[in-house]
């Protein structure tokens, strides 16, 4: 296995009584696009915010590109990106100034963050847009505009939650080619999603978890084993999703017009 | 289905009230108690008033308290309807439910009535009561002042909604986040101006200030529904039948008023909703065109961030409403009381000075820790990007203080220099006064930035509130004290050691006694060694304010990196 980008080891959340993530251990190594699944309030986002800082495990280590996130946060930080699921930008800014602020932050030269935006911008679409406040951008062009923020100063890794959600078919396709190519250049990519079928296309390994612990890890084929089950099958099969099937069913059966 | 959509309501604020935090509904008990001691304040006054009443007088008392009650009505609701009308996060879904708009209408203005109207009506109902029973009035009374408290708040919510709805046809929809702002200066403009009434209705001539033995205020234009209230009252009270008319005529106003702003439910509330919704996203454009991409430091780029929120939205302009209203109120003073320009230049440069520096420092005390504070709480929702970004959190602190403190110490340098320029101060006094507010402010707004750190509340629609209770109350009472605190050893430096006779006049025991003591002392020793207590009260003042300074600077970086939490109320209610 590569160098590791990202090491959880033994992680855990608690609140009160309530453990919503329970001993989570992977390592994702060095220009992996590593996809995390699993069902609503299974502990995703809790997992991804305690890797990007934003909140602090009850117990284990969480480093990035060896650099224990929690110990030495500005030097780990410098490592990452992260694109929430509904990012809540600086809204009174204009595209061009929320690029400034984040070249600031990273110390990006101004010529080279200039050249950079202009590039994702002209990716992303938002070229004809940056002189306007982000409060007028829709759903789509804010996640497009966070993009451009994460990308600006070349993070070894880059964590994204749900980072389709509100794209257009076009932005989704270019972001997905993007970190393909991204991942292939070096760079790590930690996604979590609903989207089944773009963790099948282009994860390379895929970790599922349920109620705050993996339930299972590995590349989609160790993952299927000897069946020939789709990933939606796996998923739904380790995240027990029967009864609710079952539900559906039986609801549909009380239907007039029911298939 | 009006029924239905109140009881949602209601079931709604249940479970608020019920998931409130402690902290909330501690809040909301203490201003429950603060009501109720009002009330009983109230109660115990109108309870030991004589029970012989002087008709005229008391007629002019109504007016004033209806009026008080309209114009506090018109204060808050007018900002509150538009909330109601407009701004309500439940309108986008229930305008998508098979519901006539009147009934929602209706849900809205029964809502907005049972708020500050309805607080009011119980605040000048029960009084009112109990002050019929202590005077032994006649029975009209109690039926006159049930019609008349209930029907003078009914016609404040009517033109409150009237404003609304012509309003919002004439504000542009881009404009929509602002309208709110605009609405507050409305109401203030209509209460100013409503206060203004009797002054400007009343003919001046002999009787026209004679109502009040002090001759203070002048009658109120019978033509005036307060007026109505106050004479059907008066009129009622002595069981005089004339009470009706305008009992009856006050009641119809109101309900006419009511059932006429529901006429204006399609044109004035369904359209005005959707233009304000459609202009929410309309184009705005910062103009920076041939801009040229710059890279600061972090620092300085937190504190442009906070200075281009604050000048892009007008709702942030707020924060400056007490800091105006404060410099309307001095200037007021100032020129209307018996003192000019040309009185105050007569004061010793020393003098004056001091007057003015204690008045800098005021604002400051009042201002900065809230202006700062708000710098913190804007964060908010983005507050997750200042932790993934690599910024250590004395830096986010630093970038929000250095522009926090800033803002009011330009306009109030200036102020002063006006002043100095006006009452002929040395310009050595004017170099001490920059630098005194220059060492002493930036504390009080490092202060702010850790309050915002551990209390910060954000609502958008209510920028001038963004900090919880107690964490504004700790606030205040520490921005004071370290004024005061860092006052001792500049008082020591410019107080002449020869004062230490007057000091030692007043020394004795208690608070005021044992400073005048330890003053005298220490000004006795400035003057067996003036050297050394100026150098030693120089050294004092400056640890005082920097070390103030920056022990909050750490605090709230601290506070900052552990993760701060800002309360976001929803901003419907």
């Amino acid at each position: 296995m590569a160098e590791p980008a990202v090491m959880l080891d033994g992680i855990s959340k608690q609140y009160g009584s309530f453990l919503a993530a329970d001993n989570i251990s992977i390592t994702v190594p060095k220009g992996e696009l590593f996809g995390f699944l699993g069902p609503n309030g299974a502990g995703k986002t809790t997992t991804i915010k305690m890797m990007t800082g934003l909140l602090e495990p009850t117990d284990g280590t969480i480093e990035i590109g060896g650099v224990d996130m929690w110990k030495h946060p500005l030097q780990a930080k410098k490592k990452i990106a992260y694109v929430p699921d509904h990012p809540t930008l600086y809204e009174k800014l204009t595209g061009w100034e929320y690029v400034r602020f984040i070249a600031s932050v990273f110390g990006i030269p101004a010529r080279q963050a200039e050249e950079k935006a202009v590039r994702l911008f002209d990716l992303f679409s938002l070229g004809s847009r940056a002189d306007e406040l982000i409060e007028g951008y829709s759903h789509g062009m804010k996640q497009k505009m966070a993009l451009t923020g994460a990308l600006l100063h070349d993070p070894d890794v880059i964590f994204l939650d749900e980072p389709t959600v509100g794209l257009d078919p076009k932005s989704a396709k270019t972001l997905k080619d993007l970190l393909r190519q991204l991942c292939d250049d070096g760079t790590t990519v930690f996604v979590s999603t609903h989207i089944l079928e773009i963790a099948q296309e282009m994860c390379d390994r895929i970790g599922i978890i349920r109620d705050g612990k993996i339930a299972a890890l590995g590349t989609m084929e160790e993952l299927r084993g000897e069946s020939s089950a789709s990933l939606e099958d796996i998923f739904l099969e380790l995240t027990g999703d029967e009864e609710q099937q079952e539900l559906i069913r039986e609801l549909a059966g009380g239907r007039s017009d029911a298939p | 289905m009006i029924r239905t959509l109140l009881g949602v309501q209601a079931r709604m604020l249940k479970h608020t009230m019920e998931t409130n935090k402690t902290g909330t509904n501690v809040s909301h008990a203490i201003i429950g108690f603060v009501v109720i001691l009002f009330l009983l304040f109230a109660l115990n006054i109108v309870t030991s008033l004589p029970t012989a009443y002087d008709t005229e007088l008391v007629e002019l008392l109504f007016s004033y308290v209806f009026m008080m009650v309209l114009g506090l009505i018109l204060l808050m609701g007018v900002p509150q309807v538009f909330k109601h009308l407009y701004a309500s996060r439940d309108l986008t879904f229930l305008f998508t439910l098979p519901i006539k708009v009147s009934h929602i209408f209706w849900v809205k203005y029964i809502q907005s009535f049972l708020n500050i109207p309805a607080a009011l009506f119980i605040v000048t109902f029960l009084p009112g009561l109990a002050y019929g029973l202590h005077a032994g009035v006649h029975g009209f009374f109690y039926p006159a002042l049930l019609v008349v408290t209930l029907a003078i708040p009914a016609l404040g919510v009517a033109a409150a909604y009237f404003i609304n709805m012509g309003l919002v046809h004439i504000i542009p929809a881009k404009r929509a986040n602002e309208l709110m702002t605009v609405m507050s200066a409305v109401s203030g403009v209509l209460v100013y101006g409503m206060f203004q009434l009797p002054n400007l209705l009343t003919e001046p001539g002999p009787g026209s200030e004679t109502a009040l033995p002090t001759g203070l205020l002048p009658e109120m234009p019978a033509w005036l529904p307060m007026s109505w209230g106050a004479s059907a009252l008066t009129s009622a009270m002595a069981g005089d039948v004339s009470f009706l008319l305008p009992t009856v005529g006050l009641a119809v106003a109101a309900a006419g008023l009511s059932f006429a702003a529901s006429a204006l439910v399609e044109k004035g509330f369904r359209s005005g909703w959707i233009q304000l919704n459609e202009g929410k996203n309309k184009k705005k454009k910062a103009g920076e065109k041939g801009r040229r991409f710059k890279v600061g430091s972090p620092v300085a780029e937190i504190g442009w961030k906070e200075w281009r929120y604050m000048k892009r939205d007008i709702r942030e302009w707020l924060i400056f409403m007490p800091f105006v209203f404060l410099f309307i109120f001095m200037g007021f003073g100032y020129t209307a009381g018996s003192s000019s320009v040309a009185a105050f230049r007569e004061l010793d440069p020393v003098l004056s000075w001091t007057a003015v520096q204690a008045a800098a420092l005021f604002i400051y005390a009042f201002f900065n820790g809230s202006l700062s504070a708000s710098f913190v709480a804007r964060e908010a929702g983005s507050t997750w990007m200042l932790h993934v970004l690599p910024l250590t959190g004395v830096q986010i602190a630093c970038g929000k203080l250095w522009m926090s403190w800033l803002i009011p110490f330009l306009p109030v340098s200036v102020l002063q220099m006006t002043a100095g320029i006006l009452l002929g101060w040395p310009v050595s006094f004017f170099l001490l006064g920059l630098v005194l507010s220059a060492l002493i402010s930036p504390a009080l707004s490092a202060l702010g930035i850790w309050t915002g750190a551990i209390g910060g509340k954000y609502n958008p629609s209510n920028p001038q509130n963004r900090l919880q209770f107690a964490p504004s109350l700790l606030m205040l009472v520490l921005s004071y004290v370290y004024v005061l605190l860092t006052l001792i050893p500049v008082l020591l430096v410019v107080v002449p050691a020869e004062s230490a006779g007057l000091f030692e006049k007043v020394a004795g025991g208690g608070i005021i006694g044992g400073s005048a003591s330890a003053a005298a002392s220490l000004l006795q020793l400035k003057l067996t060694n003036s050297a050394l207590v100026t150098a030693g009260s120089i050294l004092v003042f400056l640890f005082l304010t920097i070390g103030t300074c920056v022990a909050f600077l750490y605090l709230a970086g601290r506070r900052i990196e552990q993760g701060i939490q800002v309360s976001m109320p929803d901003s419907k209610e």
